[in-house]
């Protein structure tokens, strides 16, 4: 019986170690990059903490059921459906929040010029529909090919290559009207 | 119905860019693009929108906020794992209890049962004695 409990005890350190390490490892590498995923996504530093925040404890508590070549897969996903939730919310709750988010964006544009490159991307991108800021994200940034993209959105590969295709034609669309803009009017990004 | 100013290699665009045509057809794609110049001036598109976004540079996560992460879920978590494995040593814990209670019984029992069955039988005769 004393052999079975320390026998069991073991086995619970090891197992809580090892996945306390494994999630800190992941943290360290990841949240960088989704933190930038979620600021292009939500235009808004606060917004982007509290759902980085959410995402990893959700992740956290999931993490057993989740095989490990996937932990990216699900942390995107689950960063996606939960932002685009508090977009939901946040329209919903106030929409001069959102006026007030576009106001404060023209003004940086304004005032930083060129030297805010960031910016000129944030913009282009929240143009785009959620899933296809998501999908240019993966594979732009997370540099994810089709198949690691597939499973992220629980689609097909010729389903991403569309998405894809279609996003970047709007890209294309914006980013030569930025462009006109600029030759418009110099002083202004 | 296709305008004139699309090419059916046109779809598969993208794909090449993103090196995930197979070997075969990544070579007849490139081969076809040097003889057309839709595909040219779409690739120019596709490499633009590449550029652009190479201009984002990542921003850095706030001071604290991986700490402040780490420390919510050590507080909130409780590990499954932990969680079965505590279930079964409980679990394991009653049935050694179980068992060490049953062979414990048991002994008594057996001596208990002994005058208890005498007890029984002689009353039984006595039953019939008196019948």
């Amino acid at each position: 019986m004393i052999f079975l409990l320390s026998y069991s005890l073991i086995i619970v350190d090891y197992g809580s170690d090892m996945n306390s390490r494994m999630f800190e490892t992941l943290l360290q590498n990841e949240s960088k990059k989704m933190y930038n995923y979620l600021l292009k996504m939500l235009r808004n530093k606060e917004d982007a903490e509290d759902i980085l925040q959410e995402t990893f404890i959700a992740f956290h508590k999931k993490m057993d059921s989740v095989n490990e070549t996937y932990y990216k897969s699900y942390l995107y996903r689950t960063a996606y459906h939960k932002a685009l939730n508090h977009i939901k919310k946040r329209d919903k709750k106030n929409k001069l929040v959102t006026s007030y988010d576009e106001m404060e964006h023209f003004e940086e544009k304004t005032n930083e010029n060129n030297k805010d490159k960031n910016l000129l991307v944030k913009n282009a991108l929240s143009q785009l529909k959620l899933e296809e800021t998501l999908i240019i994200e993966l594979q732009f940034f997370q540099k994810m090919n089709y198949k690691q993209i597939a499973a992220v959105l629980e689609t097909t590969q010729s389903a991403v290559d569309s998405k894809l295709v279609r996003a970047k034609k709007k890209l294309i669309k914006i980013i030569n009207e930025q462009k006109k803009m600029q030759e418009d009017r110099p002083n202004i990004v | 119905m296709k305008q004139d100013n699309e090419c059916s290699f046109s779809k598969k665009l993208n794909a090449y860019i993103a090196g995930e045509l197979s070997e075969i057809e990544h070579e007849e794609v490139r081969a076809h693009i040097s003889s057309c110049h839709l595909c040219q001036k779409e690739i120019r598109e596709l490499n633009q929108v590449e550029n652009f976004l190479m201009q984002y540079t990542d921003e850095e996560v706030p001071a604290g906020l991986n700490e402040k992460i780490l420390n919510s879920v050590s507080r909130s978590y409780v590990n499954p794992f932990k969680r079965k494995v505590v279930s079964f040593s409980i679990a394991a814990s009653i049935i050694v209890s179980f068992v060490t209670g049953i062979l414990l019984s048991d002994i008594t029992f057996t001596q208990e049962t002994e005058s208890d069955f005498d007890f029984g039988q002689n009353t039984l005769y006595s039953y019939f004695e008196g019948e």
